[in-house]
């Protein structure tokens, strides 16, 4: 088992009384898993992916992360945790304008200290693997979108993550782009990564091997 | 790490010209005005301080007791080096000196024994004068060179103007002097005296030389002579205090003096002695613009701040993405405080050439030669100055960005806190306080040096010059030396200098009625108390010395040849009626030291000593002294360059041929007084102005963010039919307000310290509300017009452009 949430409650205080973000969330993820998180706007999906990102909190409940308690770890344990299994891909691709795709892919291993040849090493390697060596010199904003996404999850992969969590990853691409990048997310899910998703599409959730759905921060079953 | 922090920065810089801008300008005129300041205290706190017996070297202070108060004086009894030698056994070295200051002014002609004399200044020391003090000798042993009565060391600028070579042991040299003129022998040559010693002569002479014409020195009733000793290394100088304290009343040699030793290093910064203690003095000008310089540099730091803080918005995905890939907090503050620091080092480099720029106009004004001479010392300074600057500045903002929330950060928005926007507003407040308290202060110091500049001193100093009388042929000194007809001559030459059409006044006076005068309490009179003491200004001058300084006369008639003799007869100020009490004066009799005089006139006040000072009482007696003399000449306004040359003429065909006429105005001297004050308010004027531009630069970035931020609610506005003036008014609101609130902020605090200044002061100009106003006004303005600006541009724009965007 990779994850599990039990009874997870999140809520924000609105004009005095308690809206719920998530209610009652729970959640099993074993390892090898493609998830798929869907609901319409609002009802809570990227809030569960950031909870299970660890990169926000939750109010009650427990949350599990290969058998460590996450709900009673302090905010520098629970990011060294994240730093060392998880990888993010999302929507806006989040790349930093201001470096080229090269130091992009290479950012990561240096808040992990990794070696500067182990890096060179790595950060080739995977522009070898998808195919952008020639644009390493390039800056996001000349790409296009599904380039800048490709740059996206070879970022989120280059830690070698145990867990890749998606938020909407195909929203700003166009048809032909999404389907590289889900092709992409099914390969690697075959190499033995997990994958959370959270995605507006039928055609994309029918990428992974199981379909959460949420409504008003509810898990409903069908 | 440390190469893609620099690369963010440097790709940051491209993007963002205009803020890096902003900060760049600010910072670095900041740090420049940091650095100017930080050389000078530098430079200050080392004046002196090159001796190498450092704070053993000691100078003894003598303390009287007047009415007045407790005076403090430099100079003390000719004996007592030896004395105090003798006595205690911590006094390791002792030496007797009688600087160039004893002769005011007065210069010695020198020469090397022919008739091309250089005016120098010159002292008088005993044996171990070079011993105590590091001035090094490049020829002569520093043990022996004053041995022989008639040896004398000399500059090397000396040696070379008389000799054009240095190496002038055993050579003979001349000094033209009614008292000390003769022929020396050269027994070494000193260094040229470094740029940070207080004392600067051209030549020391043996004090036996002085001796031989001024006995008295020998006295314990005189107190002439300036006593430096040296201790020993494990003296406590307080100790010492307490045992040389009542040196004098030991040994029944007095009891109104008492002694203290002061390190002679301290002097120039602690040189103002209240109630016979050093409290102060220079050392106030230098934490003054010590304070200034860390005002000006924290509020350039503020603006970093401001900017670094407001610009979050732009840099929060950054911030977000880092943490979402595994950046701890601390990789994020050692990037950001790396920024700042970066941007602190790029901003000295700016600053160190506006320093290299800016340095000959400052020493223009401070009066100083400061150089960039890139040492250790400035490195240093440079370094902690720039880490201190990267530091203040960088720690806040770091600290913020580094803890924004990283959920915000991915999200790409920036939910305001309430903390964040108090924070940005409570440094503006301080900003502008602090640039209106100093503006406050500029108007009140030139206020009030402009007051000095006007104030009618009681008699004219305009077109007046004063200069020493020379030295006549049949008294040259060389040879038998004796020429007693001194005073007759001086009339003689008076009385030439009266036939020069020009010369509208001429007279002899022994002081320049810039603050320089005996004072006495030996006055009676009739109705004095017993007990009762009161302190008199002397003014011993010639015939016709007040119709030549316009002193006005209130009543009776002031000294004249008609009369005969004067000896006898008094001239009393107004304030010295009213000290004594005596009604109806002219006629009636004082007693002067003894000697009945009679009180033939009264003079109004008029201002003898510095401003800071009441007037005083004065009383005026006709100089019948043998002293060597000022000669003081009131020109015709019309006249006055041909004048000069007539009175140069006639002063050389009078005096040795050789001497050189050097004359000064009387209103420079007067300027001279408060040179300190004249430089601190030149200088207050422009760091003051820099604080003000520098606050409104940031004020302009701060205002460029908020106009940015509000982008889409101004095209909304527009889009509803508010005018660009309606929008732009609205948008300065905010900060205008924040400027008003400093305004009301300084305003009191600066009329504590304005008014605090003031009373140093006896003759002061009031504190009208019109300079508070004016600051405020001025400032207001200034922050109107950077932000306004600003903000109308923003509110002129189309409206479309904006709302497409979203």
């Amino acid at each position: 088992m990779l994850l599990q949430l039990n009874n997870i409650f999140k809520w924000v205080q609105q004009g005095g009384q308690r809206v719920f973000l998530l209610k009652d969330v729970n959640l099993k993820v074993e390892e090898g898993e493609f998830i798929s998180i869907m609901g319409p706007s609002g009802s809570g999906k990227s809030t569960l992916l950031n909870v299970i990102g660890m990169l926000d909190g939750f109010d009650e409940g427990e949350y599990n992360f290969l058998d460590e308690s996450v709900h009673t770890l302090k905010e520098k344990h629970r990011s060294e945790l994240y730093k060392q299994y998880i990888g993010f891909v999302f929507q806006a691709y989040h790349l930093i304008d201001e470096l080229t795709v090269y130091e992009n892919l290479e950012m990561p291993l240096l808040y992990k200290k990794v070696s500067g040849s182990e890096r060179k090493a790595m950060v080739a390697d995977m522009l070898d693997r998808f195919n952008i060596v020639g644009k390493k010199d390039l800056f996001p904003t000349q790409l296009s979108g599904g380039q800048q996404q490709l740059v996206g999850v070879a970022r989120a992969l280059i830690t070698k993550p145990k867990l890749i969590l998606a938020d909407e990853p195909t929203g700003n691409l166009n048809s032909q782009q999404g389907e590289d990048i889900m092709e992409l997310f099914k390969e690697l899910n075959n190499e033995g990564v997990t994958i959370i998703q959270v995605t507006h599409s039928e055609k994309n959730a029918g990428y992974g091997s199981r379909i959460i759905h949420l409504l008003d921060g509810r898990k409903i079953e069908g | 790490m440390l190469k893609y922090n620099l690369l963010l920065f440097f790709r940051n810089i491209k993007k963002h010209k205009k803020t890096f801008l902003i900060n760049l300008i600010g910072m670095s005129t900041g740090l420049a005005c940091t650095l100017v300041i930080a050389i000078w205290v530098v430079d200050e706190l080392k004046t002196d301080m090159f001796h190498e017996h450092g704070e053993h070297l000691v100078q003894v202070f003598q303390n009287f007791d007047t009415p007045n108060g407790i005076e403090t004086e430099d100079t003390t009894q000719g004996p007592l080096a030896d004395a105090l030698m003798n006595e205690y056994p911590e006094v390791h070295m002792v030496a007797t000196v009688i600087g160039n200051e004893w002769f005011e002014g007065e210069k010695f002609l020198l020469s090397d024994g022919g008739d091309h004399y250089f005016s120098s200044q010159i002292q008088f020391a005993t044996q171990d004068y070079f011993l105590l003090f590091s001035f090094p000798l490049v020829y002569g042993n520093p043990e022996t060179v004053l041995q022989n009565t008639n040896g004398v060391v000399i500059s090397e600028e000396l040696a070379q103007k008389l000799f054009e070579t240095t190496d002038v042991v055993g050579r003979s040299l001349n000094m033209l002097h009614d008292e000390f003129g003769n022929a020396y022998t050269i027994s070494g040559v000193f260094k040229n005296l470094p740029e940070n010693s207080t004392e600067q002569f051209d030549a020391v002479f043996n004090l036996e030389v002085f001796i031989a014409e001024n006995e008295d020195l020998r006295e314990w009733g005189d107190s002439d002579a300036q006593t430096y000793a040296v201790l020993d290394s494990n003296t406590n100088l307080a100790t010492f205090n307490s045992k040389i304290e009542r040196f004098l009343e030991s040994k029944k040699l007095g009891d109104k003096q008492t002694y203290f030793a002061q390190p002679y290093g301290d002097r120039y910064l602690y040189g103002n002695y209240i109630n016979g203690k050093a409290v102060g003095g220079r050392i106030q000008y230098v934490i003054l613009f010590s304070v200034i310089a860390l005002l000006i540099l924290i509020i350039a730091c503020v603006n970093f701040v401001n900017m670094a803080t407001a610009k979050a918005s732009l840099r929060i995905k950054e911030i977000g993405v880092k943490k979402s890939v595994g950046a701890q907090k601390n990789n994020l503050l050692y990037q950001f405080t790396n920024e700042s620091l970066l941007m602190a080092a790029i901003s000295m480099l700016v600053a160190l050439i506006l320093v290299y720029v800016a340095l000959p106009a400052f020493n223009e004004i401070a009066g100083k030669q400061l150089r960039l001479d890139f040492g250790y010392e400035l490195g240093a300074l440079v370094f902690l100055i720039t880490l201190f600057t990267g530091l203040v500045a960088g720690f806040y903002p770091a600290v913020y960005l580094a803890g924004l929330p990283i959920l915000q950060g991915l999200k790409g928005k920036l939910t305001k806190t309430k903390g964040d926007g108090f924070a940005r507003k409570g440094l503006v407040v301080f900003q502008f306080s602090a640039s209106v308290i100093l503006l406050v202060a500029v108007f009140v110091v030139y206020k009030q040096m402009a007051f000095i500049q006007d104030k009618n001193l009681g008699f004219d100093r305009e077109y007046v010059i004063s200069f020493s009388s020379g030295v006549i042929e049949n008294d040259r000194g060389i040879g038998d030396g004796n020429g007693d007809a001194k005073t007759k001559d001086l009339a003689i030459f008076l009385e030439e200098l009266r036939n020069i059409p020009g010369v509208m006044g001429a007279s002899n006076f022994r002081h320049n009625m810039m603050a320089d005068f005996g004072t006495t309490t030996g006055m009676e009179w009739t109705g004095k108390e017993v007990g009762e003491e009161a302190l008199f200004a002397q003014v011993a001058a010639g015939y016709e010395f007040i119709e030549t300084m316009q002193i006005q006369i209130a009543k009776g008639r002031s000294f004249s040849q008609e009369f005969g003799s004067e000896d006898a007869k008094i001239v009393l100020n107004e304030a010295a009626i009213e000290v004594m009490g005596i009604d109806n004066p002219i006629g009636k009799e004082v007693t002067l030291w003894g000697e009945q005089k009679e009180i033939i006139g009264i003079v109004k006040n008029f201002h003898i000593d510095k401003l800071y000072k009441k007037v005083l009482p004065v009383f005026m007696t006709l100089s019948n002294s043998d002293f060597a003399s000022n000669v003081m000449v009131r020109l015709h306004p019309r006249s006055e360059k041909n004048t000069l040359k007539q009175i140069e003429k006639a002063y050389h065909a009078y005096f040795v041929s050789g001497m050189p006429f050097e004359f000064r105005f009387l209103n420079d001297t007067y300027q001279d007084l408060y040179i300190a004050e004249q430089r601190v308010a030149s200088l207050s004027k422009y760091f003051a102005l820099l604080a003000v531009l520098i606050s409104c630069l940031g004020l302009f970035g701060l205002s460029i963010f908020i106009t940015e931020k509000r982008k889409k609610e101004i095209g909304i506005r527009k889009v509803l039919g508010q005018s660009s003036v309606q929008i732009a008014t609205m948008l300065s609101k905010e900060l205008i307000k924040l400027v008003t609130l400093s305004i009301l902020i300084a305003l009191p605090i600066a009329y504590v310290l304005a008014s605090d200044w003031l009373s140093g002061y006896a003759y002061r100009i009031p504190l009208k509300s019109v300079y508070f106003l004016l600051a405020g006004v001025v400032t207001l303005f200034v922050a109107l017009v950077s932000v306004g600006g600003q903000a109308l541009t923003a509110a002129g724009k189309n409206p479309i452009n904006a709302l497409r965007e979203e």
